[in-house]
């Protein structure tokens, strides 16, 4: 706990330094970037302890605040979401001492680097912390850090709109927070996470409220559909590194909460998981879907964001299914998929938005159709920018593929061994995440090969060159850690059951091994206690995997070595992509991302409801046509807007009290008075 | 004795709601204070000493002689003698103020206050004096009308404040009459200036200043 207090007391010195050096932008940058990179290590080193079986570390402090403690807790759950933090801050960090300064202006960047640093310490007291009151001061300074973050991103009206709809929505969801605790605190006694566990043996009602408000609280954050609204819109307006940050960690410590205050109501009802299996069902889709049809390509990601919570979400649900209907393989299988795809996902969309942050910063636009041919130009970001890709899209031998695997193996055993109602859950969720799978590749073909590939559609993108070294270290890095979490997977289910094991149905009782009769009525054997037995299945599919990944690169170095080979001694010729034979072809003829994905944005028209804007040819004579598309969000549109609007005008109507005569206030002072006097004296 | 004093107190009370002429008004509550002050001397004269003497004395001169003197100026110079189109007209005031007479004696029965050996007329009739006023400020237009009203809740507050106890601090009792003489003071000049700007005191055009 020392190395993690070390960690957060240089995180927040580097908050106050950055701001003091704010008219120094180089020192300021490079204190930042040592700051992240110093505070990782010293953070790192405690989590792996932890992971690797060492004991609970806790920290205790008093604290002159009502009803509160100043209690840390690093326990393997806590430990598991900081690691990703500690990674992509310290990498987003190095990322940024040459990127921030593009995105944010010179003078506010003192004011950012600080609001940065204090988002770090505030994610790692969030997920440390062990008293109510503690975690939502954190969380709130999250919320604070991040969107002074958003707003700083850029100076027009666009960012402070995102700005102010990621607050007012990060407020609401705090709200329903607000309320989660204080009914937890009240009963059980206090607001120490410690007495939280009793919350079990609450009655079904009020334990399923509970749960509701965890949800609908923590689901904002975390981007669950149709919470979504302000991540499409606050991920593409903040700086890229902050997007990685935001969307590779941040809205994951809404997971975090879920999981913490699910694993505090112990056994869960069936509909808990139901609940969760939708909600993931829908946010995986539409997400994906939404995000086929954005230009924007930060806005794309963030879609992806949704979806790849929505496949969180699935995980988590049919571990709760398996709980409650006392399948503990299913459900240790899909806590442990959904849990190791937070940390994938941090990965891969950490370094998919640092990629974004990088074209953005050569070409100077989100818009795809104003990019092309940037593999050539960008090498380093082009090649890790394509690991991303493939990792998101579930394809192995990467990271993604590995949670998703686990995933799938726990809805294959619902399907096979469940009773009924589990085995609809396992179907619903591999049709569902293969829809999902499928769907996210083809977006990431679009986005890959629209940005990388072809010729440039703008001098912009023609005149791009390969960004500095600090950023192409750190996405080199991320896109390493994609291939290595794979190839770790076999070795890594141990730390991984060790998080599973924090829910109490798993929690080994004292012995590390139980005896279970071998086959055929034999003698005992020992297997490992709790979730450790159930994932032990998945090593050797995983050890599989990684001998194939092996032949994978090798046939595809093959190949290339093949190709060098025919290609030695010959001419190549270059040409643009995609003349389909035409004598004058130019860059605009390519694919661009709208035609991409036409038809399966056609296919899809009812929910996505893209709006096209045609000026077509139809005259005699050759006149300008343009055509334009836009797809909006269908939950802000006809869901938020309407809603807040009818809030807004229901309120207007109460401005009539309000009507400036003295008198009449006075008049509702005197009733108010004489109402409590006598309903107080009755 | 004190039952009498309490008793004229209410019907003073009375006859400011049923008046409309802001002359009228400001001799009654003048009237309200000399009783009040002379409830305060009578109602502790066993056990008279002299901070109490003080306080019963400053209250009369004050709520009996400088405060209508402070007033009587205010409505000469603003050329106000009548409330004109009050919400509620003085024979409206008059008949809510009897029910509010009924809420409070009913109240009285209700609410049971420390220094049981006062008269039981004084929980009634204080609050008798808080509906009173707040009846005088809601229904009347006219800015005067509403100092009056203020003038006497702050009757009613005082005469809870000797009816019931005997050891009232002396601080608090004499602070609350200096903040009443220094708030008259300030309306005198407040209603001159809302005059001059205005060219009149109704309280309910000032919602024009809404923005």
């Amino acid at each position: 706990m020392t190395w993690l207090l070390a960690a957060l007391g240089l995180t927040l010195a580097g908050a106050v330094l950055a701001f003091a050096l704010g008219s120094r932008p180089v020192a300021c940058a490079w204190m930042s970037t040592g700051v992240g990179l110093v505070a990782a290590l010293l953070g790192l080193w405690p989590c792996a302890g932890v992971l690797a079986g060492g004991a609970v570390a806790t920290f205790h402090a008093p604290w002159a605040m009502p009803l509160g403690e100043l209690a840390l807790r690093l326990d393997a759950l806590s430990a598991f979401f900081l690691v990703p933090v500690f990674l992509l801050g310290a990498l987003t960090a190095l990322y940024g001492s040459t990127y921030l300064a593009h995105a944010v202006a010179p003078k506010n960047l003192g004011l950012a680097w600080s609001a940065f640093h204090l988002l770090m310490a505030s994610m790692v007291v969030v997920v440390l912390a062990a008293d109510g009151l503690l975690f939502l001061v954190a969380w709130e300074l999250t919320v604070l850090a991040s969107a002074a973050l958003v707003i700083l991103g850029g100076d027009d009206e666009a960012n402070r709109h995102a700005g102010w709809l990621y607050l007012s929505a990060s407020h609401l969801g705090t709200g329903f927070l607000l309320v989660l605790f204080l009914l937890l605190g009240r009963e059980t006694g206090s607001l120490a996470f410690g007495g939280f566990g009793a919350a079990a043996g609450l009655p079904d009602g009020l334990k399923g409220a509970l749960f509701l408000l965890a949800v609908v609280g923590f689901g904002t954050k975390a981007g669950f559909l149709p919470l979504h609204v302000w991540l499409p819109e606050a991920h593409p307006a903040a700086p890229s590194q902050v997007s990685a940050l935001m969307s590779g960690v941040m809205i994951k410590t809404g997971i975090y909460g879920l999981v913490r205050v699910v694993f505090f109501l112990g056994h869960p009802a069936a509909w808990w998981g139901w609940t969760l299996l939708g909600i993931g069902l829908v946010s995986g889709i539409l997400g994906v879907l939404f995000a086929l049809a954005q230009h924007d390509l930060k806005r794309l990601l963030a879609y992806h964001s949704v979806e790849n919570i929505g496949i969180i979400a699935l995980g988590l649900g049919l571990g709760l299914l398996g709980l409650g209907a006392g399948q503990p393989a299913v459900a240790a299988l899909g806590l442990a998929g959904g849990l190791l795809h937070v940390l994938n996902h941090a990965v891969f969309k950490g370094l998919l938005f640092l990629g974004a942050g990088a074209v953005l910063a050569e070409t100077g636009t989100r818009d795809l159709d104003r990019q092309g041919g940037l593999l050539k130009r960008m090498p380093w970001t082009g090649g890790t920018f394509l690991v991303g890709c493939l990792s998101i899209s579930g394809l192995p031998p990467f990271n993604g593929f590995v949670s998703e695997f686990l995933i799938y193996f726990g809805a294959l055993l619902a399907v096979m061994a469940g009773p009924l109602p589990l085995t609809v859950a396992g179907l619903l969720l591999i049709v569902g995440l293969s829809l999902i799978g499928g769907l996210a590749a083809a977006c990431f073909a679009k986005a890959f090969s629209v940005v990388f590939l072809g010729s440039p559609r703008s001098a912009a993108a023609a005149a791009a060159g390969e960004v500095a070294l600090p950023m192409r270290l750190a996405m080199a890095a991320l896109a390493l850690l994609c291939l290595l979490i794979a190839l770790a997977a076999p070795f890594g289910l141990e730390m991984l059951a060790r998080v599973v094991d924090v829910h109490p149905a798993f929690a080994p009782a004292g012995a590390s091994t139980i005896g279970v009769p071998g086959p055929g009525m034999g003698p005992f054997v020992p297997v490992p206690a709790g979730s450790l037995r159930h994932l032990a299945r998945a090593a050797t599919p995983f050890t599989a995997i990684v001998w194939g990944s092996f032949l994978l690169a090798a046939l595809v170095g093959g190949v290339l070595a093949w190709r060098r080979h025919l290609l030695a001694g010959r001419e190549v010729g270059a040409t643009v992509t995609w003349d389909c034979g035409y004598a004058g072809p130019t860059a605009r003829m390519q694919y661009t991302g709208s035609s991409f994905a036409q038809p399966l944005v056609e296919l899809f028209h009812p929910v996505l409801q893209t709006e096209a804007h045609v000026h077509g040819i139809d005259g005699y004579f050759p006149v300008r046509a343009r055509f334009a598309s836009h797809t909006g969000d269908l939950f802000l549109r006809r869901f938020f807007q309407p809603l807040f609007h009818g809030i807004g005008a229901g309120l207007g109507r109460l401005t009539a009290f309000q009507n400036g005569v003295v008198q009449a206030y006075v008049l509702y002072i005197t009733i108010t008075l004489v109402v409590l006097l006598i309903g107080g004296l009755w | 004795m004190n039952d009498l004093l309490i008793i004229l107190v209410v019907l003073s009370n009375i006859r400011l709601l049923s008046t409309s002429r802001i002359e009228s008004l400001i001799t009654w509550i003048g009237v309200q204070g000399v009783l009040l002050g002379l409830f305060a001397l009578h109602a502790r004269w066993v056990h008279l000493t002299a901070d109490v003497f003080v306080v019963g004395l400053v209250a009369l001169v004050l709520k009996g002689f400088v405060f209508p003197w402070l007033l009587r100026p205010v409505a000469n110079v603003v050329h106000v003698s009548q409330e004109v189109d009050p919400y509620v007209g003085p024979m409206g005031s008059t008949l809510l103020g009897m029910v509010a007479l009924v809420v409070s004696l009913w109240l009285g029965t209700r609410l049971h206050i420390p220094g049981g050996d006062m008269s039981r007329l004084v929980v009634p009739a204080t609050l008798f004096s808080v509906f009173c006023g707040q009846l005088l400020i809601v229904s009347r237009k006219k800015a005067l009308s509403q100092v009056v009203g203020f003038l006497a809740m702050e009757n009613g507050a005082f005469l809870l404040g000797v009816g019931t106890l005997y050891y009232a601090p002396f601080l608090v009792e004499i602070g609350v009459l200096l903040d009443m003489f220094v708030a008259v003071l300030i309306w005198t000049v407040l209603i001159r200036y809302l005059d001059r700007a205005f060219h009149h005191i109704d309280t309910d055009q000032l919602q024009h200043l809404k923005g």
